[in-house]
């Protein structure tokens, strides 16, 4: 991550806090206490610290699979339905397949990524490689994910009994282990930081992924340098899918441990916002999946959810990704700052003329 | 005979009934399209001007003033899409996506401020019938034409007025041209940046309009994510249309006749959520089929950047890069 990307993530993120919380209080709550909440509810106790790390799992992953697609240049927003098929195809795994613990899981997530990469590359084979047709390509498939997830559920899996839309509990072997079990922090935190690792050495030390970056960069000069673009597309979207995909099954088989329909508030989203504020790169998905982390749980903490609304949470995405797509809002900003100072030192420099005439 | 063309007629009236919205915003997407700013904030404008019409027709009882309250919400939220993505040269298509994020958001935490809810607002006052008077005494015609809200008609009317506008006349040449060459169109004089942030706020102003129209024209209510989609699918009918009002407004047709006949499958017996793929199924087709013929404006997509504003910045840092140097001839440095 450059230097430079850092200090615009920051600012938007600095400038769209203050927005929001200028909302919070135009909505009539007072903003000081939301974000001191937010912090208390993080870092005030063990528990609720470990309970970020949990929340901050499925949104690594998401955000990965997003920050692979923006470097590659092209628009997976369909994540939303990769995570509910991959987290589906997961727990179907886990309740047909009888291994013991680490088989049994990471099967199912074999079959959750796998189940997410091809829901990624089904809309880019339908759309090509039209960035404009592919962005609604991947959002139909959302829809259809949605509906589709649903159908088979209530069809094959639906739990006798249960008032909403969910499975039985997966076998024992395909349980994602939890490492306390008053905490939702689980075994998933090994992908996650695995994928981290792994996608930072596919996209900067392997040739195939600086043919994924320098596509993103300009897909026109690839071409003519024989990189079969539409191949690397596809590929890139797999990867992305399948990544996105992995969010879901961790959330599943972990937290869940069956598919619940409804379960996931937005990971896809989320991603998305989560690799923007990271300058898409993998490390600082970390980062920035841990402030959204904390930005969810106060969300679903019970004792903060009359002051942190998920609404609240998706107009700070939304004014985040706004801001870093547009770095001259940045620009315009720090030459105003620097003209202002220019002001201010004339204005010292005059009076310390005066005071020493 | 007679009998199936009615069924026939109410079938398609039904198709017409059910994608007004989606025909006013496909007239949205292609209003700024053509001038070259593509918008797939659509869907988060819609449920904001559906969110504001609600309010305007809760606060004064008359769905008009709601209609105008949703047509400035919507100028509101792609004024920051102008802006950003005209003046501030950002990307416009992860633009959209953060406003699909904050505008419905936005709307939410007002809904919970003003009505203490996030669900569904207060039945509110919609649109009456209108008959069209002749045209109601035909039998099989008049389910086709008359007796539609009166903002539909309106949506039809908007369609066919931008048809005229944008290939009948300069402004709309202007227009037209901006989004396939617009250096071509500044050194004629013309100032591009006004131009089409213009053609985003007009778009606005008609995506504002089909989130009104589906607040108002059935539903009489504002429900939480109430879309569902339908911005994304005028997105895709402006695609499929070929960036024309008329062509956009036959897609919306496709797509509602698809919608209609997902109800007719439905009572049938066939699986909600199988039907309800439909729609969207639809859509991938046609973005299927169209995909290999897709001529968009050559600078849908690009920020224009004016070449004084780049020797304007230029100077600047020859400026500073000049007094870093300690002189005040700026000639080495530029």
């Amino acid at each position: 991550m450059k230097k430079s990307g850092i200090r615009l993530s920051v600012f938007s993120l600095i400038l769209a806090l203050l927005l929001v919380g200028f909302t919070i209080a135009a909505t009539g709550r007072n903003p000081v206490s939301v974000y001191g909440a937010i912090l208390a509810g993080s870092f005030g106790s063990v528990k609720g610290f470990l309970n970020v790390l949990a929340y901050m799992l499925p949104l690594v992953m998401t955000g990965l699979g997003a920050a692979v697609a923006f470097q590659s240049g092209v628009f997976n927003i369909g994540g939303e339905g990769q995570v509910l098929v991959g987290g589906l195809a997961s727990v179907i795994v886990g309740l047909l397949v009888p291994f013991p613990a680490p088989w049994g899981y990471l099967a199912a997530m074999t079959a959750g990524f796998l189940a997410g990469a091809v829901w990624a590359v089904l809309p880019t084979l339908i759309a090509g490689r039209n960035l404009a047709s592919l962005s609604v390509a991947t959002i139909m498939m959302n829809s259809i994910a949605e509906l589709l997830t649903e159908y088979i559920v209530k069809q094959f899996f639906q739990r006798e009994g249960a008032s909403n839309t969910e499975t039985v509990v997966v076998n024992d072997g395909c349980i994602l282990p939890r490492f306390f079990p008053s905490t939702q922090f689980n075994y998933g935190i090994f992908v996650a930081v695995i994928s981290v690792l792994l996608v930072t050495w596919l996209l900067y030390k392997t040739p195939f992924g600086f043919s994924l970056r320098a596509m993103g960069n300009n897909p026109r000069a690839m071409e003519q340098a024989g990189v079969p673009i539409y191949r690397r597309t596809l590929a890139a979207m797999f990867i992305s899918g399948g990544l996105f995909a992995l969010g879901g099954s961790i959330q599943c088989l972990a937290v869940y441990k069956r598919f619940v329909m409804g379960f996931s508030p937005g990971y896809g989203w989320d991603g998305i916002t989560v690799a923007t504020l990271a300058a898409n790169s993998p490390a600082g998905v970390l980062l920035s999946a841990f402030l959204f982390g904390m930005l969810r749980s106060a969300s679903i903490n019970m004792s903060l959810t009359n002051q942190v609304t998920t609404e609240m949470i998706s107009v700070l995405q939304g004014l985040i990704v706004i801001l870093v797509a547009s770095p001259m809002v940045w620009t315009t900003m720090r030459n105003l700052l620097d003209a202002a100072k220019g002001r201010v030192s004339l204005l010292f420099q005059k009076k310390a003329e005066v005071d020493v005439k | 005979m007679m009998e199936s063309l009615t069924v026939f007629a109410n079938f398609f009236a039904s198709a017409i009934r059910l994608t007004a919205p989606i025909a006013l915003g496909t007239l949205a997407c292609t209003v700024s399209e053509r001038a070259g700013v593509i918008n797939i904030g659509i869907e988060g404008t819609m449920l904001f001007s559906g969110f504001t019409a609600a309010v305007g027709t809760w606060y004064s009882g008359s769905p008009w003033v709601g209609l105008l309250c949703g047509g400035l919400g919507g100028v509101l939220i792609s004024a920051v899409l102008g802006v950003l993505a005209i003046y501030c040269n950002g990307q416009q298509i992860v633009i959209g996506i953060g406003i699909n994020l904050f505008a419905p958001g936005l709307a939410y935490m007002m809904m919970r401020a003003l009505w203490d809810t996030t669900g569904i607002s207060p039945w509110i006052a919609g649109f009456e019938r209108l008959d069209i008077p002749v045209v109601k005494e035909i039998p099989v015609i008049s389910t086709l034409l008359s007796g539609y809200p009166v903002c539909i008609y309106l949506g039809i009317l908007a369609v066919a007025a931008m048809q005229f506008l944008l290939h009948k006349t300069v402004w709309g040449l202007r227009i037209r041209s901006v989004g396939e060459n617009p250096a071509a169109v500044a050194a004629l004089g013309i100032n591009v940046y006004r131009l089409r942030m213009f053609a985003v706020l007009l778009g606005g102003f008609f995506a504002g309009m089909a989130g009104s129209v589906m607040c108002l024209s059935s539903a009489n209510v504002f429900v939480n994510n109430m879309s569902a989609g339908s911005g994304f699918m005028a997105f895709a009918a402006n695609q499929f249309g070929h960036w024309s009002p008329f062509g956009g407004y036959l897609a919306t047709l496709l797509f509602g006749v698809m919608s209609a006949f997902r109800m007719r499958l439905q009572s049938l017996g066939v699986a909600t959520q199988l039907t309800q793929m439909i729609p969207y199924a639809a859509v991938l087709l046609g973005l299927r089929l169209t995909g290999a013929r897709l001529r968009a404006p050559a600078a849908n997509g690009a920020p224009y950047i004016h070449p004084l504003a780049v020797s304007r910045v230029r100077k600047k840092q020859a400026g500073q890069c000049a007094e870093n140097m300690g002189n005040t001839d700026q000639g080495d440095c530029i």
